[in-house]
């Protein structure tokens, strides 16, 4: 190949390229042009380089399956759900005690135990909160508020509910879930009360899988607009769906229906007793209605604000619970996992999944 | 409406269903969804033509999508954006396959294959319909010589001559730099004349 004064012509790649996609200028097409003069073989390449350009370009459009995006969804399901171990082997470490009669009688005699126990322990708990407190400033009430008491959000420290302006933007139009009017007042009498879980212990149960988190609405829609809208206003907090259908066992004792808890009649300091309902009147029953999994930081500041923004501005809504068997799902891949080298390093923190299970107020 | 003025429209209203996702319009979903399953199923094709694998390799990348779209940050058309997952997902299940079965080019053009990664069952093969024998002829060669390309030079020619990319479109989608992209396309242009006319040699003993 050479050019009219007898040197060789400089074809190099980009230019073939440019000659085959027809993307030349006026002079690069002479300089190719002149190249090919001299060349055939190359001449001959070149076009067939351009038929097989055209052929692919030719090729139709497919068609994808009908069903295509049910099996998106159904794909997105499978995502969420858990590798789990077969159920045998996921057997409670309390299930032998359970297999006979005399098992189940040491197991009842325990039960009796452990509630006379929480009894006598909430009658001091109230007799304490009830004593004088210390004045502001003495030795004993320095002592007793810690180095940085105004700051909430401590490992150890059980979760408030009340909202802070700490929270996540996530405390914006919580879910309503209005104090419930206390009708149930033996269910919650006869239910032994717990403490809410600290935020270490619940940072050490998303760990391992055990965590979950109990959310009682009166306002079903509403509570899944702003789990929409969180999904999709803030990177630090993600949202997907499980079916109940395909609730994993594990689950099992926070998808069954329960009766009415009325937050008040928990409230620590005040041990307020409800009245007495109507006998006639049946008790209100929460029924499960959704399932999500929220991945969010694993760390106890940030489950701290989630549970607050969950439980909105109406008291106990939301609870901590300990899931009795572990719970794995899988990540939730987004596409810039795919891509993570180009990720700000700051978002390479772990994160972790939580099943929030939402019950909501069965109308009558 | 010019061809211009219609990617612009695509364009706006890629952005408006993305914006309805965002509020809450989960019905945007299938809108969105919809307007580029058939996209995303033919590069997933041509990838591996295989009709049940592409089915797999499209419904992933959906997935991605979906569970992704809140990290989509405009800078990049957004049927760029979904054409670079989707390609990502294909490229990532063939490098793994070739991992895999420490897949040479021969091997991947084995017809034993039970994957459909290379030849396919003939009943899962993309048909190639065509106007008259010779296009059809033309059109089965280079569909053949494509699946016998390494994976990276068959996504270089998909994006290019499949989608119509431009170098800077694929230059994002492969993130590597516009000469790169000249650069491979032109060597997958080579090898993939070189497939073609094995395939005529093979033909022809």
């Amino acid at each position: 190949m050479k050019d009219r004064n007898g040197h060789p012509a400089r074809v190099d790649e980009t230019l073939l390229l440019g000659w085959i996609e027809g993307d030349l200028t006026e002079q690069e097409q002479g300089r190719v042009a002149l190249a090919l003069g001299s060349d055939e073989g190359l001449r001959i390449r070149l076009e067939a380089m351009r038929r097989d350009r055209l052929a692919l370009a030719s090729l139709p459009e497919a068609r994808a399956p009908a069903d295509l995006l049910s099996s998106v969804a159904d794909a997105l399901e499978r995502e969420l759900l858990l590798v789990s171990e077969p159920a045998s082997a996921r057997s409670a470490w309390y299930a032998p005690l359970f297999s006979d009669r005399t098992g189940r009688r040491l197991a009842v005699a325990a039960g009796l135990l452990l509630a006379l126990g929480l009894t006598a322990w909430l009658g001091v708990a109230a007799w304490q909160s009830r004593a004088p407190k210390p004045s502001p400033g003495t030795p004993e009430s320095v002592a007793k508020a810690g180095p940085n008491e105004s700051d909430s959000i401590v490992p150890n420290v059980p979760v408030s509910p009340t909202p802070s302006e700490t929270d996540l933007a996530l405390a914006d139009e919580a879910p309503t879930v209005a104090v419930v009017p206390t009708t149930a007042a033996s269910d919650a009498a006869t239910t032994p009360a717990r403490h809410p879980m600290t935020a270490e212990r619940a940072v050490a149960l998303l760990h391992e899988g055990r965590l979950g988190i109990l959310l009682k609405t009166t306002d079903h829609d509403r509570t899944l607009r702003w789990f929409a809208q969180r999904d999709h206003d803030s990177s630090r907090i993600a949202v997907a769906r499980l079916s109940i259908a395909a609730a994993p066992e594990a689950l099992a004792a926070l998808v069954a229906p329960s009766p009415l808890i009325a937050p008040r009649a928990f409230e620590w300091a005040g041990l307020i007793l409800p009245d007495e309902p109507a006998r006639s009147e049946a008790p209100p029953i929460y029924e499960t209605t959704d399932i999500l999994v929220l991945e969010l930081a694993a760390e106890p500041a940030t489950l701290t604000q989630a549970l607050r923004a969950l439980s909105g501005d109406a008291g106990h809504h939301a609870t901590f619970e300990e899931l009795e068997e572990p719970l794995h799902f899988a990540p939730m891949v987004r596409a810039d996992s795919l891509l993570w080298w180009r990720q700000d390093p700051s978002e390479w923190s772990p994160r972790a999944r939580v099943p929030v299970v939402i019950q909501t107020l069965r109308s009558n | 409406m010019s061809t211009l003025s219609r990617i612009e429209n695509d364009d706006a209203r890629d952005l408006a269903l993305v914006k309805a996702i965002r509020d809450g319009d989960t019905s945007a979903w299938t809108t969105l969804l919809k307007r580029y399953q058939d996209r995303l199923f033919t590069v997933c094709l041509r990838m591996v033509r295989d009709r049940e694998l592409a089915l797999d390799l499209t419904q992933d990348a959906f997935v991605k999508i979906i569970q992704g779209l809140d990290s989509y940050d405009g800078r990049a058309k957004l049927s760029t954006w979904f054409i670079r997952i989707t390609m990502n997902v294909c490229l990532s299940r063939l490098r793994a396959e070739r991992l895999r079965r420490h897949a040479s080019l021969e091997l991947m053009s084995d017809p034993n294959r039970s994957d459909g990664v290379s030849r396919g069952f003939p009943q899962n093969r993309e048909p190639v319909p065509g106007s008259n024998v010779e296009d059809n002829e033309r059109r089965w060669l280079v569909s053949e010589a494509l699946s016998r390309l390494s994976p990276d030079q068959r996504a270089i020619l998909v994006l290019r001559d499949s989608r119509g990319l431009d170098y800077d479109q694929i230059a994002e989608v492969l993130d590597v730099p516009v000469g790169t992209v000249k650069s491979r396309l032109f060597r997958a242009r080579v090898a993939l004349r070189e497939t073609i006319e094995g395939l005529h040699g093979d033909r022809d003993r």
